[in-house]
């Protein structure tokens, strides 16, 4: 794009008055908390490198100009080597489909380390592009005793220079004023002074680029040719050899010898900028000496020191798990009861039959099993966001980085890791910032080993379920660290995973990795507050969509067909049982008032449920009180017994005919989902399932649970109450469990159960999103694909192995 | 009658609604659309 281009492109804008403005500049400065600010978007925040990888478009208005802003990957040159990086290149040359080629640009510099911010600054400047400095982290510089003049910086630059504190709203509108009067009196280009070869060389590959410029079809820019000299690949490089051929190619890199003289052209380049921001630092900043070591100095040497840093990693994630469980609880029993009170609500609302049965056994167990798990989502995520803001991030990447290498993986994939914990997703695209290929396939690969939030709703059950709740030492409860455990699972999994891909298709060397500690921030309550309405939103909504249809095709698939000669066979039973029962009573002594007499035993039972319904768990107190509300029970039916012995026999044998009728109606019930179209399935996959100690109603529900892993405590939810007839209070879902039993009346879960299906989870491929994603990162199928099934392979394998060892240890 | 009907619209829609679910998860793996399992990228708007 030639002088002339530039302007009657402005012109053509200005007309519309519309304006495509980049956000440029280092990692981690502030671009998108002030892209937020301008546009009023919400896109993701935090105190660590790396967290855009993607071009985000956003509009803000200016009296009558409308900017479209683009919030861009932060990147430490234009030089770039990673995905994300190239993003940002592309996007200042508007080389990204869908997003516009800017007219101008916000610099964002970090005020803190402005010297290696302004080697971008350098950059970007001299593209001559409508420029405005955005000084951002003022407070944290002049926190160090920095001071930064910031009229000598903007003469010095030839740009404005705007003070900016975006989470503070602070300079939002200065800096849009800025940027308008900019766009229309654009500065003057930055010139460096490199030395002579080099500038010669620029020259002379911008007249062979100009000449190019025909077959280009468009006009390449000095600066462009100065960035193609140096890199000497790249997307442009690629595009001028398939125009120019190899004649073309020939004359580059004899231009680029020339040029270099012997040295190395990336050395000039970094020389002359260094050079020259040393130049300006002098005048426009002043540092305090300060004295020994900072406070951050002293919490880094600690938090990143191999003993001490480790331990404060596990702690810190211990705490994080305990406190998962000791604070979700009595959340969890709110909701919990909440939807057992509607079940029986709406159930009692409804005649009985197949719509009662949607939406009781399909629906509300399905979808209410789920959020019953949103108090654990939103804590897990309360600590995530605390500390993705507090700057921790990357002092565990960096703790981490020497561990990492052993496995030929560099603390650089530790956070696209990290983040795998909240959900897979990001963590896979977070990888991006890894700038080796083969480093970026191994970290996309192993990102779905860590267990994301959705597995915790499937850990939460289980342990509840099966793990006793006892405390370990006094303070650490076992269910907290059978948890912490499972977490564990995925990583000790990944590892041999990462060595063997790394010593095979992968192979790639270590690349050293430099990582900025970012400063600690306070995080800030509304931040975090807005992380936890996200997450807990989405997860909501998940279940009210994807889970909601995935419980009512369950529910359909398992009720459906209704065998009329199964309700037969036990409308018969019952029939017979209810027969005999009253020939019983007629037998009696018709003198005596049964009736009433009858009526006095079962008010004595009323009673004792009515004391005994709020009790409930395993607490000592708990038990100690249901045992005396039994033994009153007891005495009260023993005095009336004796008062009215032909009644008492008749009260016995109305309770062995209210038990033969439930007996019978789940027998009905049970009858009738074997003979469903998921019985039938579902007795196909039986054999498959059974040696990891599941049966085949487990296996169907792990199998529904492929979309997504949380579908699976809908699934079984929906299963079980399907498969059993439930007259009285509903159950909540950890009963569910821990009561199922096997057709043989067998417990269907134990221990060894739970085990195996927590660890099939915690290694299954379970995520069509993941998948999909993964697909879209890598290009091409075949490694969502090898994921697939090595996962689902090695998650089968391991549950088999954790049922047999636990079952043999008596689990 | 009333209530048949009822059944095969809910089972219906909860099959319609998997079935799109799909072909957006195939559109997310040709880089089409954003994912939105997580809500970790958000759409650029509120
Ligand atoms: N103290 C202070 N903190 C700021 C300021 N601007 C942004 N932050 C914080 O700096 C951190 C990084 O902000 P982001 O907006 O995510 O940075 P980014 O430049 O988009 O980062 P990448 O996407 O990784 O390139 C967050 O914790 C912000 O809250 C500022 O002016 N002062
Ligand atoms: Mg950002």
């Amino acid at each position: 794009m030639t002088e002339a281009s530039t302007s009657t492109r402005h012109e053509g804008h200005a007309r519309h008055d519309r304006h495509a403005i980049a956000l440029m500049g280092n990692p981690n400065t502030g671009k998108s908390s002030l892209f937020n600010a301008l546009t009023g978007a919400r896109q993701k925040i935090a105190n660590f490198p790396g967290v855009t990888v993607e071009a985000k478009i956003g509009t803000t208005r200016f009296e009558n100009s409308e900017f479209t802003i683009i919030d861009l990957p932060g990147t430490y040159s234009l030089a770039a080597r990673s995905p994300d990086e190239r993003v940002a290149t592309d996007a200042l040359l508007g080389r990204i489909e869908g997003t516009p080629k800017p007219d101008g640009v916000v610099i964002v510099l970090d005020a803190s380390s402005l010297d290696r911010n302004l080697y971008i600054g350098t950059q970007v400047l001299e593209f001559g592009l409508p420029a405005v400095v955005a000084l951002t982290m003022l407070d944290v510089a002049e926190s160090r005793g920095i001071k930064i003049d910031t009229e000598k910086l903007s003469k010095t630059l030839g740009v404005p220079v705007v003070v900016v504190n975006a989470p503070k709203g602070k300079g939002i509108d200065e800096l849009k004023g800025t940027l308008h009067r900019a766009l229309h009196h654009p500065g003057k280009k930055l010139e460096l002074s490199y030395p002579d070869d080099f500038k010669r060389g620029v020259d002379t590959l911008h007249a062979e680029l100009l000449d190019l410029g025909v077959k280009l079809g468009f006009t390449p820019t000095r600066p462009e040719a100065l960035r193609l000299l140096v890199d000497g690949a790249g997307p442009f490089f690629d595009e001028c050899e398939e125009v120019g051929g190899e004649e073309w190619t020939r004359k580059f890199f004899e231009i680029r010898e020339r040029a270099a003289a012997g040295r190395s052209l990336s050395m000039l380049e970094a020389q002359t900028r260094y050079g020259a921001i040393g130049q300006w630092m002098r005048e426009v900043k002043q540092a305090e000496a300060r004295e020994g070591r900072t406070r951050t100095d002293v919490v880094d040497g600690i938090l990143t020191h191999k003993l001490w840093g480790s331990l404060v990693f596990i702690v810190v994630m211990g705490l994080i798990f305990q406190s998962i469980y000791s604070w979700s609880g009595p959340l969890m029993d709110t909701i919990d009861g909440g939807f057992g009170a509607l079940g029986d609500w709406v159930g009692g609302m409804m005649g009985e039959g197949a719509l009662k049965s949607l939406v009781v056994d399909g629906v509300i167990a399905g979808v209410g099993g789920v959020l019953i798990f949103l108090p654990q989502i939103l804590i897990l995520f309360l600590f995530i966001a605390i500390l993705e803001d507090l700057g921790y991030m990357s002092r565990a990447a960096f703790l981490m980085d020497r561990l990492m290498s052993r496995f030929g993986l560099s603390g650089k994939a530790f956070i696209p890791l990290l983040s795998s914990f909240a959900c897979n997703i990001p963590g896979i695209m977070g990888a991006r910032v890894i700038e080796d290929r083969n480093t970026r396939l191994t970290t996309i690969f192993l990102a779905p080993f860590m267990s994301c939030s959705a597995r915790l709703p499937v850990y939460t059950l289980f342990i509840a379920a099966f793990v006793p709740q006892i405390k370990l030492l006094g303070f650490l409860e076992l269910q907290g660290l059978v948890l912490f455990a499972m977490y564990w699972v995925g990583v000790l999994f990944a590892i041999p995973t990462a060595l063997v891909l790394k010593k095979g298709i992968l192979k790639s060397k270590v690349t050293p990795f430099l990582l900025e500690l970012p400063s600690y921030k306070m995080p800030r309550p509304k931040a975090v507050g807005r992380v936890l309405w996200e997450r807990g939103g989405s997860f909501v909504r998940r279940a009210g969509t994807i889970i909601l249809a995935v419980s009512v095709l369950v529910w359909a698939a398992g009720y459906f067909p209704r065998g009329a000669e199964i309700d037969d066979k036990h409308d018969a039973a019952i029939a017979a049982a209810e027969g005999a029962y009253s020939e019983a009573v007629v037998s009696f002594d018709p003198e005596a008032d049964i009736e009433s007499a009858l009526a006095q035993f079962k008010a004595i039972d009323d009673a004792h449920e009515e004391r005994t319904a709020g009790l409930e768990g395993e607490e000592p107190e708990v038990e100690a009180a249901t045992a005396e509300s039994d033994k009153q029970r007891e005495a009260e039916i023993a005095e009336l017994a004796a008062k009215h012995p032909a009644a008492f026999t008749d009260y016995e044998n109305w309770l062995k005919l209210e038990e033969q009728r439930s007996e019978i109606e789940n027998r009905r019930a049970g009858e009738h989902l074997e003979n469903s179209i998921l019985g039938r399935m579902g007795h196909v996959i039986e054999p498959a399932v059974e040696p990891l100690g599941w049966d085949w109603r487990i296996g169907m529900a792990a199998i529904a649970s492929f979309p997504a892993r949380e579908v699976i405590v809908a699934t079984l939810g929906t299963i079980f109450n399907l498969g059993s007839e439930e007259d009285e209070e509903s159950q909540t879902l950890r009963e569910v469990v821990q009561n199922a039993t096997r057709p043989d009346g067998s417990k269907l879960f134990s221990l060894a159960t739970g085990l195996s299906i927590m660890v099939f989870f915690a290694l299954c491929a379970q995520c069509a999103a993941t998948l999909a994603v993964m697909r879209r990162e890598t290009n091409s199928w075949k490694w969502p694909l090898a994921s697939f099934a090595y996962m689902t392979g090695l998650a089968y394998v391991a549950a088999l192995v954790t049922f047999q060892v636990a079952h043999a240890l008596g689990g | 009658m009333l209530e048949a009907v009822t059944i095969i619209a809910i089972v219906t829609a909860a099959a319609a609604f998997a079935a799109w679910r799909v072909w957006q998860t195939l559109r997310v793996a040709r880089g089409q659309a954003d994912c939105n399992a997580c809500g970790a990228c958000k759409p650029e708007h509120k």
